[in-house]
């Protein structure tokens, strides 16, 4: 057994520990091949740096693997922002699943076109699926502005903005109703529990996984399926009170993505 | 500007050891942050997938513990019972808005919105249209797919389906509509459509609805595309006029069994499949078994089952649902 007062045996012992969450944490974020390993070996390099001080500053108020986990997650995000910017999945590949993830990143993130995108999960084992069938998955992401400038891929037109007076005012009415709808639906979070104010922001703000929320609140799984859809209930009766519609938060979507 | 929320504090707040006051303060100040929002959360999903992985090949990693440190798996966690905390209006927190936020919320507030709306965004999250989106292949359903069912066809004379059974069933063959349809199958795209509108018939107020289901039948052999609206209304019609959960699980519950058919395991590790058939497995209105059956085929690891197992739990979930 390692000696729990010796910073070099802990982290010798939870190697293992910090190179299976690190994987982890890639696959959840669309990183793999030569990049997963890259961060993989930040992750271990992140612990051991200045002899050990992430292990040194633990102070044993929580289990030493979900520190770890939390030490290692925290600086995958700093090493995305320092290679792509900030960027996440869309809700909506989150609830596809994994290959809508890898598509999205591939295209949105990395600057692939589609069949590029294509050609690279299939030659990593990611998946068999032809190009045609990748298309139709894509083509239910939402579309993304360029991310660092790189190039647009089929299917995403763009349209050149127009500079006229009148976009101005229809721009400006926009961003007016979007407040408003923003503010109906901030108050409607503020007075929530905040559990329910994860589980909402979660659930339906990022497409997480009852399951993985579960984890997060350390609690039953099962009760929480409930629990959101009632959450879901009473917001969607507060934007209907106020008179907010789709179109309405589709054209805040417009503005803001 | 608030100190960062450090990262022992976010692992203290994910191994449930904090007093109560000081859990709901911390969840309130994470769900309104930026970067310790994010840490938190996919912490929490990185945490869930290394531990269940960790039970299932029971290989661990044992230093001296402390003598507090806690079982790890999550199904070893005993509810905590809790008092009714503090009440905790923040509107503060809330109040401060970055514009990255304005997304955040707009993505949040379409979700809320629906079902109904969401469906319409081509095979949203919610419907019953999202099942067969989810599947990877876009080819015709299965050779001889429909000419044997899991639930029972034939009912006695004055012997008239449940509501839930029928709304399971309009489900279910809404999911195979959805395929056929996407796979430019005229003959099956009619004949479901048509199935669909003769079960909606018999529901009270099902004209509308079944109408819907005619139209599309009629239109069937034009491409996937223009029928992609048109099956996204019929199914909100649909949801809107039966039990709208039962059809929505049964969608899924299909779209498994078709998903099983082509050993599509994807379809199977997406979250909202996992979390849609999970569901089924805390439905106390249906038998053990199909609850049992749910639990199986919404794991972690549910290929490693076998497809034959996988195949025959998902019909024995049909089957209660939709009987």
């Amino acid at each position: 057994m390692p000696d729990a007062t010796d910073p070099r045996a802990l982290f010798e012992a939870h190697r293992p520990w910090i190179q299976k969450v690190a994987g982890i944490t890639c696959r959840r974020n669309s990183v793999w091949g030569d990049d997963a390993e890259d961060f993989t070996s930040l992750a271990l390099m992140k612990v051991v740096e200045n002899d050990f001080a992430v292990i040194r500053q633990f102070q044993g108020r929580a289990d030493l693997k979900t520190y770890l986990a939390t030490v290692v997650v925290r600086r995958f995000y700093e090493w995305t922002r320092e290679r792509w910017g900030r960027w996440r999945h869309s809700a909506r590949a989150e609830q596809m699943g994994e290959l809508a993830r890898d598509l999205e990143a591939l295209v949105h993130r990395d600057g692939y076109t589609l069949r590029e995108a294509a050609e690279v999960l299939r030659s990593r084992g990611r998946t068999e699926a032809s190009d045609a069938e990748l298309a139709r998955i894509f083509a239910e992401l939402p579309a993304r502005t360029p991310h660092h400038g790189k190039a647009q891929t089929e299917p995403l037109d763009r349209v050149e903005s127009d500079d006229s007076p009148e976009r101005d005012v229809e721009a400006r009415e926009t961003e007016s109703r979007c407040r408003e709808v923003m503010d109906v639906l901030f108050r409607a979070l503020a007075v929530m529990q905040p559990e329910d104010q994860v589980l909402v922001r979660g659930r339906y703000g990022e497409g997480r996984s009852v399951a993985d929320l579960a984890r997060v609140l350390k609690t039953e799984q099962a009760p929480l399926y409930r629990r959101t859809e009632k959450l879901k209930g009473e917001l969607r009766q507060a934007m209907e009170r106020a008179g907010v519609g789709r179109d309405d938060v589709r054209d805040c979507l417009g503005l803001h993505e | 500007m608030s100190e960062p929320i450090s990262d022992e504090r976010i692992a203290e707040l994910l191994d449930g050891r904090l007093p109560e006051a000081e859990r709901q303060e911390l969840l309130a100040r994470l769900a309104a942050s930026g970067e310790d929002w994010s840490v938190f959360a996919e912490a929490g999903g990185v945490l869930r997938e290394a531990e269940e992985s960790e039970s299932e090949t029971e290989t661990e990693i044992r230093i001296d513990p402390p003598p507090a440190e806690r079982e790890r798996t999550i199904a070893a966690v005993p509810a905590t019972p809790r008092q009714e905390p503090p009440s905790v209006r923040q509107p503060g927190r809330w109040g401060r808005r970055p514009a990255r936020w304005m997304a955040l919320a707009a993505v949040l507030a379409l979700a809320v919105l629906g079902p109904v709306l969401w469906t319409r965004s081509r095979g949203g999250a919610e419907g019953p249209g999202a099942p067969a989106a989810l599947l990877a292949s876009r080819d015709a359903l299965p050779a001889g797919w429909g000419d044997e069912r899991p639930w029972e066809s034939s009912l006695g004379a004055g012997d008239p389906l449940s509501p839930g059974a029928r709304a399971a069933r309009v489900g279910a063959l809404h999911t195979d509509l959805a395929v056929a349809a996407g796979a430019g199958d005229a003959a099956a795209t009619s004949r479901l459509a048509n199935e669909i509108a003769a079960l909606l018939d018999a529901e009270p107020g099902g004209g509308p609805a079944a109408t819907a289901y005619r139209q599309l039948a009629a239109r069937a052999g034009e491409p996937a595309s223009a029928l992609r609206d048109p099956l996204d209304d019929a199914g909100d019609a649909a949801a809107s006029l039966v039990d709208g959960e039962r059809m929505t699980l049964a969608a899924w519950t299909e779209a498994a069994r078709i998903a099983a058919a082509r050993q599509d395991a994807a379809f199977f590790r997406a979250s909202a499949t996992r979390d849609a058939l999970a569901r089924a497995a805390e439905d106390s209105g249906l038998s053990a078994d199909a609850r049992q059956a749910a639990a199986r085929v919404s794991g972690p690891n549910v290929a490693a089952a076998g497809w034959p197992s996988i195949t025959r739990d998902l019909d024995t979930l049909l089957r209660a649902i939709a009987s």
